[in-house]
């Protein structure tokens, strides 16, 4: 079978997952209290309030409060800023780089089932072929402003990884608390990004990417480069590049699936706790 | 953590005792451990139990509770992930956490994410006293609040046993109708003579201004503060009826009082249980201000090098950092200095969240670390304007053997204009 059709089985099964465990965890917010209301409210009046006071609230003065409090303390963190300039940068270069590739991510593999100008590369049975540089761009992953990005991101995102990997076991700062679970969303994180420096060098070695293209992924055309002295043919690379991309599709399922249920979760839920305060801060009803 | 009660003890968590602003904060926690450095009984508990010790942090109390939640509601898919539903041992160990704090809220003050933690601890509490998990010393304290109407369990009439020192006893002491202020005196002032000096400086002092008060002598009954952050908060709904319709039939337009907790229920819980006062209701430290500013007491001088102590829940509770500094600054030729931690970020006196009732060591440890601060300053008066932190002060010098007074900003204020 295709790999992307394999791909997009899976990927839109364990979405489904991600979708249930992220019910689950409304059905659980749902139990708690709504000032306002009794105790023991159904959930289904919660909910109604709730969505009530969330409309009033945009439709409000306090959105602006809100939206400067998301941009600055939820997502641009002045305050760890001001805190400690390193730990800052280490949670930036994580959050953003993470983020941004998310996105890009998405774009990409929107772009190359639906808007695809190569048609017969899409798995989608609709597609609307758009002729445009970007989208060209965007469908080709040795497009240099596409592969600088990816690859510079990733980098960022490691570089963040390392210093707070560094902090959490070498230097051991006093006020952390290491346990299992933030050892092990670290570790996803780490064979994440590494898996996809690896993945991008097994694809260079098996579609035969030149050099001239290559070399706008310097980290995987370095890697790709040293593998290349094994003795393996081009088809064989074929077959790892096949099984390494569901390993690395794997490893970032696994924390897609981990994320509602970790400490990783807070990367959505602590920018709409700080908007949600400053609004309450403000004299408004969060 | 001291005895706890020995009951029906119940291992499920009821989620409605938490809002839904404070289960997204469960999930917004960063685990950053920011909180851990600035823990008040974390950093003085004993280091030999580590265990325990950590059970204290912020950081704990929030994995633990997110933990059972997760665990308690998703059953294996929270289980494949860590996460255990609450039982016997996990339970001791986390209500060891939510009563070894004196909710202080200096975790809230540094969480990147700015958790209300002050609110969720005392939720976690109800939690505890509804699984009935909770210092048996808590039963003590609400049959004393519940018989008594106070906290000592001396008799409610003997109120003003602390006017008997007064050069001359103000004829408006008792419940006089019309009075236009109401002097709430708190249990620890009423009761506790270590502290009697404050409102025998308090009193002489609206004498000289000339205020129309009186107090609500044996009908002032506890404000409900102990009860509410032990968890029991649904016990001070009486009281709270109790002592608005005793105010209220005075006729008085103002309460004011010289201790931060009662002034944090009166102004901000009772609002919320009895609906609109019709009075105001003021800190001693903003009444002493505002009489200052209007030139109705003047101040001489005060000769020695003071400094101050922001009670918790004067400063991060209620916001009041500036009223006491107004007055101290409008003293002449006062020398005062500020210790290093101040304003937001002042250190406990660790006479907080009913604490010194389950682990007074650990109290006392906490305010002899507040002492070591104000010793540093070269301070010969440590001046706070709550009447729990001067007891918990004094007694803390007394053990650390710190040769510095503490006072009462009453009391500096009352000094302050005999000059």
């Amino acid at each position: 079978m295709e790999r992307l059709i394999i791909f997009w089985i899976v990927h839109l099964a364990l979405l489904g997952l991600f979708g249930l465990e992220m019910l689950i965890l409304a059905w659980i917010w749902l139990g708690a209290r709504v000032p306002g209301l009794p105790r023991d409210a159904w959930r289904g009046r919660k909910l109604r309030v709730i969505v009530g006071r969330v409309l009033r609230g945009i439709f409000s003065r306090r959105i602006g409060t809100f939206v400067k409090a998301l941009v600055l303390d939820g997502l641009v963190h002045r305050q760890l800023f001001r805190t400690d300039k390193l730990r800052w940068f280490a949670h930036s270069a994580v959050f953003w780089s993470f983020l941004l590739l998310g996105i890009l991510s998405t774009i990409t593999g929107m772009t190359v089932e639906f808007l695809n100008p190569h048609p017969e590369h899409s798995q989608s049975p609709i597609v609307f072929p758009i002729h445009h540089p970007l989208i060209e761009a965007i469908v080709n992953m040795d497009h240099p402003v596409t592969a600088v990005l990816n690859e510079g991101l990733s980098l960022i995102l490691l570089l963040g990884l390392l210093l707070i990997v560094w902090r959490r076991y070498v230097q051991r700062d006093a006020q952390l608390r290491t346990r299992g679970p933030d050892t092990a969303i670290l570790v996803l994180l780490v064979v994440i990004m590494v898996g996809g420096y690896m993945l991008e060098a097994f694809r260079f070695l098996a579609e035969g990417v030149p050099a001239y293209q290559a070399i706008f992924g310097p980290l995987g055309y370095g890697l790709a480069l040293l593998l290349g002295f094994l003795p393996l043919s081009q088809e064989a690379w074929g077959g790892i590049h096949f099984w390494f991309f569901f390993a690395h599709f794997a490893s970032v399922s696994l924390l897609l699936f981990y994320m509602p249920f970790s400490k990783f979760f807070h990367t959505v839920m602590s920018p709409l706790v700080v908007a949600l305060n400053a609004v309450e801060e403000s004299g408004g009803a969060a | 953590m001291s005895e706890v009660k020995e009951r029906e003890k119940g291992t499920r968590l009821d989620i409605s005792h938490f809002t839904g602003r404070q289960v997204l904060e469960l999930l917004a926690c960063t685990r950053c451990g920011e909180c851990i450095q600035w823990c008040p009984t974390y950093t003085q508990y004993p280091v030999d139990v580590e265990a325990e010790r950590d059970a204290i942090t912020p950081l704990d109390k929030i994995t633990t509770l997110r933990s059972f939640l997760l665990g308690q509601y998703t059953g294996p898919l929270g289980r494949l992930f860590g996460h255990r539903a609450p039982d016997d041992a996990g339970l001791e160990r986390y209500a060891t956490g939510a009563y070894g704090c004196t909710l202080c809220g200096r975790c809230q003050v540094v969480c990147p994410v700015g958790i209300n933690t002050r609110e969720l601890w005392i939720a976690m509490r109800e939690q505890l006293v509804d699984l009935d998990r909770y210092p048996a010393i808590m039963d003590h304290l609400r049959e004393t609040v519940g018989t008594y109407h106070n906290i000592s369990g001396d008799p409610n009439e003997t109120r003003t046993g602390w006017s008997a020192n007064l050069a001359e006893v103000p004829a408006s002491l008792d419940r006089q109708k019309g009075a236009e202020v109401v002097y709430y005196l708190g249990c620890v002032s009423a009761f506790y003579p270590m502290v009697y000096s404050i409102p025998q400086a308090f009193v002489p002092i609206m004498e000289q201004a000339g205020v129309s008060w009186t107090t609500l002598g044996g009908e002032e009954w506890c404000c409900g503060f102990p009860l509410t952050i032990a968890g029991m908060g649904a016990d001070t709904v009486e009281l709270a009826r109790h002592n608005v319709a005793a105010v209220r039939e005075i006729g008085a337009r103002t309460v004011v009082t010289a201790c931060p907790s009662c002034y944090h229920t009166w102004r901000h819980e009772y609002p919320r249980l009895v609906g609109d006062l019709g009075f105001q209701v003021v800190h001693s430290t903003e009444f002493l201000r505002d009489l200052i500013r209007a030139g109705r007491i003047t101040l001489q001088g005060f000769k020695d090098p003071i400094t101050y102590h922001d009670p918790c829940d004067l400063g991060r509770t209620s916001g009041i950092y500036d009223a006491p500094r107004e007055i101290i600054q409008a003293i002449p030729g006062i020398q005062f200095t500020e210790m290093q931690d101040h304003h937001e970020y002042s250190l406990c006196c660790g006479g907080g969240g009913d604490v010194e009732m389950a682990n007074a060591e650990l109290a006392q440890a906490v305010g002899q670390q507040r002492m070591l601060q104000a010793q540093e300053t070269g301070a010969k008066m440590i001046v706070t304007a709550c009447q729990q932190c001067k007891r918990t002060l004094l007694g803390a010098a007394r053990r650390a053997k710190i040769r510095i007074r503490t006072i009462d900003i009453s009391e500096l204020v009352w000094r302050a204009m005999q000059g």
